[in-house]
């Protein structure tokens, strides 16, 4: 065996235990499912998955929140569409289905999503994105939390600033029978926030310890958690004897409110990043925010006036990132003037990262949206039409795997074998990618079988023609492949050419369809020519060494 | 030696393309007299995502094209006009599958979706292979026969290529008549807007492409 031959075999048999290991419709291993590391950590899984189009999917009916009193007009409700359909597009692995049903109701049908409530939420998701004056505390604690914004002015000018001292009122529950009323002036500032422990002195015998959940009287958000012991002047009149400890009532305290700085008006486009981190020793994901020109300066007289100050990012309210003011948190421009992005440290969960980037990038709802129903809706070309063109798929491949030992005999039979391990390759692709199996997939694996099969030819074709000259077996098929070189070379770089620029514009355009054509002619056009080149050069030339005298007896096996 | 048939008959064999863009160019306007525009489309299913990529697509992959059929055949003196013929191809076939949609949609109401476009990306896909690996042929036909007239280059290419085309194109028709027949109505345009596109295509990169060399 040439030293080539012993390379196409190394290759064939490492990729064909690969394939048959990835195809097995088991569960896979995690080590396994590991190597993909191409995959999100945490999502990584070999399966394969449909599309909308044959397996079905998830379909929700949205209806536009009447109770906000915002006009509802047809361009409005468009415009709310395309916004939803971005984010339908964002979650989906096919093209989702996106229509105005009526006046107030928007239809989404897409292909199944791993969490349901999770594809509502984004779905319905306002998409108010604000930048918050958060005060001068450490803003640590409110991340992940809901914050009552207002717009930047409406407050007092001292408030974001100044922190009076809260005046507490703490209700205490005596055990047994005492009821006692006590007027707390703590010696402390307390956040508004804090949990403090106070310890009475009572003029009865008995010595009271109450927690207190202070109630600032304030409008600025400090946020630290503090444990303050407070030494009140209260006066407790006991109507029982009471137990050596008594607790108090906790009371809530008022939502503090925090002042919005910029909103999706001044902001041009948001994206959520990832980068390694060598401080914290891992991957952080941040908010990258672009500012217009009106928001930088709107950004920069506020950051002068309020150093100091910390800032959030908030989507639909919820605390997405913070990052402090300094004297000098000025923006940046570039050399035409427009704004750099801010950055902002963002701490959300793995799971959430891709719906608060579909959210972000969409934009902000002109409509609001509630979710009226969710439900499984089967495929949308229907169960039955799936089942018939599985079927009409196995009778047309029958018939194709039967016309090639039909025409060109033995050679035929290896163009059989060739396809198939085509079909498996392109499966195992399908489901390490992972590439969802819609029309548009099995169409570019379509279209690069038929590459496949047209480089099969080209060569057997020449291996006719050196038969007929009467050369001997093993000297006509190295010529027939390295005759038919160029021509498959020239064939596959043109649809590896092809599917790239499919593939671009797909993904530039968000054009799911077809971007998966472009992925799936590429994969096919690279298992092509793998199949052909090493593959089947591989059984022609085992083939045409070990049954040389055999063939030759027999040539109307290689279709002479 | 093979006969000159294909170079004799170039006119008649050349003269079919002229004729099947016509006749798409006339649906094309009796869809837009009918009902407003060329191509009805699905504005529901589609969604302007897959129109806009396509539209994007399909000259950026034309142009892509081009340039690397003139850069395969760059040794060639004719190789701009290589190129050219693939472009010419790739055009022809859009044009007439565009008429075709556009006659469906007047005779039986199809609009044009994203699985339209995504047929239309495949057949030119298909268009581009096959019309590189005819005239590749040619190419290499004229590099191991210096004696012989460009004509017998071309008629000899023809007749090589033409049977391991037709026997992959079959392959390809089976799958996509049985889907046209078992399939149901809801598969029936995308069967048949490839399945035109298949026969269209393979016409055209055989005799089109090549015969165009010999104007």
């Amino acid at each position: 065996m040439t030293k080539a031959n012993i390379i196409r075999l190394i290759a064939t048999a490492l990729v064909l235990t690969i394939t048959i290991f990835v195809d097995l419709n088991v569960e896979h291993p995690a080590w396994a499912k590991d190597l993909a590391f191409w995959q999100p950590e945490g999502q990584r899984d070999i399966a394969l998955r449909y599309g909308a189009d044959l397996g079905g999917g998830i379909s929700a009916l949205l209806v536009t929140d009447a109770s906000t009193g915002k006009v509802i007009d047809p361009a409005s409700m468009e415009a709310t569409r395309a916004i939803v359909r971005s984010r339908a597009q964002d979650l989906a692995t096919s093209d989702p289905v996106v229509q105005i049903v009526d006046a107030r109701h928007i239809l989404v049908q897409m292909s199944t999503v791993q969490d349901a409530g999770m594809m509502s939420e984004t779905l319905s998701a306002e998409g108010l994105v604000e930048i918050v004056d958060v005060g001068t505390q450490d803003p640590s604690a409110l991340r992940g939390t809901t914050l009552e914004t207002v717009p930047a002015g409406s407050l007092p000018p001292e408030s974001p600033i100044s922190t009076p001292a809260p005046s507490l009122t703490a209700t205490v529950a005596a055990t047994p029978t005492t009821s006692l009323t006590a007027t707390l002036t703590p010696t402390a500032t307390p956040a508004p926030t804090a949990a403090a422990t106070a310890t009475l002195t009572a003029t009865t015998a008995a010595t009271p310890t109450v927690t207190v959940t202070p109630t600032p009287v304030v409008t600025a958000a400090p946020t630290t958690t503090a444990t303050t012991t407070i030494t009140p002047t209260a006066s407790l009149t006991p109507t029982a004897p009471s137990t050596p400890t008594e607790e108090m009532e906790p009371v809530t305290p008022p939502t503090p409110i925090y002042e919005t700085v910029l909103t999706n008006d001044e902001l041009e486009h948001i994206e959520l990043k990832q980068a390694y981190s060598s401080e914290q020793g891992s991957t952080i994901t941040y908010a990258e925010l672009r500012l217009t020109s009106q928001g930088a300066t709107i950004f920069d007289l506020y950051a002068m006036a309020r150093a100091g100050h910390y800032l959030c990012v908030t989507l639909d309210k919820q605390v997405v990132g913070c990052a402090g003011l300094q004297g000098s948190t000025l923006i940046q421009r570039d050399a035409k003037g427009n704004p750099l992005p801010l950055s902002f440290y963002a701490s959300i969960g793995k799971a959430e990262i891709a719906p608060f980037s579909s959210i972000f990038r969409s934009g902000r709802l002109p409509v609001p949206l509630k979710v009226e129903k969710v439900g499984p809706v089967g495929s949308t070309l229907g169960q039955a039409a799936v089942r018939r063109i599985g079927i009409a798929a196995v009778i047309g491949l029958a018939a194709a795997l039967a016309l090639l030992p039909a025409h060109y005999r033995f050679p035929g039979l290896l163009a059989d074998l060739a396809l198939v391990f085509f079909g498996f390759i392109g499966l195992a692709l399908c489901k390490i990618i992972p590439m969802p199996i819609t029309l548009p997939s099995i169409t570019g694996f379509a279209v690069a079988a038929l590459l496949a099969l047209q480089a099969h030819f080209t060569i057997f074709e020449r291996l006719r023609e050196g038969i007929r000259a009467n050369r001997s077996l093993p000297r006509t098929v190295k010529n027939s492949f390295s005759d038919a070189w160029r021509s498959i070379r020239d064939t596959h770089l043109a649809l590896l050419l092809f599917s790239f620029v499919v593939w671009v514009v797909g993904a530039a355009t968000a054009a799911i369809s077809i971007r998966w054509l472009g992925a799936a002619l590429a994969a096919g056009a690279l298992v092509s020519a793998f199949v052909t080149l090493v593959f089947t050069q591989l059984l022609m030339s085992l083939a045409s060494n070990v049954s040389q005298e055999w063939l030759d007896e027999r040539k109307w096996l290689l279709g002479i | 030696m093979f006969d000159l048939h294909v170079i004799d008959k170039r006119r008649w064999y050349l003269l079919a393309s002229p004729i099947l863009v016509g006749l798409s160019i006339v649906a094309m306007i009796v869809s837009a007299i009918l009902s407003g525009i060329p191509l009805r489309l699905d504005p529901a299913a589609t969604g302007s995502e897959t129109i806009r990529a396509a539209g994007f697509a399909i000259p950026i992959a034309a142009a892509v094209a081009m340039a690397f059929v003139w850069w395969s055949f760059r040794a060639t003196p004719s190789a701009f006009r290589h190129s050219a013929c693939a472009i010419a191809v790739v055009a022809h076939n859009l044009l007439v599958l565009l008429g075709f949609q556009a006659l469906m949609g007047i005779l039986a109401g199809w609009q044009a979706d994203a699985l339209f476009f995504v047929a239309v990306m495949a057949v030119i896909g298909l268009s581009t292979q096959d019309a590189i690996a005819v005239l590749s042929r040619v190419q290499e036909n004229a590099a191991m026969r210096r004696k012989e007239s460009q004509e017998m280059a071309i008629t000899r290419s023809v007749y090589e290529t033409i049977v391991p085309t037709l026997v992959a194109r079959l392959c390809a028709l089976f799958v996509l008549i049985a889907i046209a027949v078992v399939g149901g109505s809801t598969v029936i345009p995308f069967a048949a807007t490839l399945l035109v596109g298949v026969i269209v295509e393979t016409y055209s990169a055989t005799f089109t492409a090549v015969l165009l060399l010999t104007i």
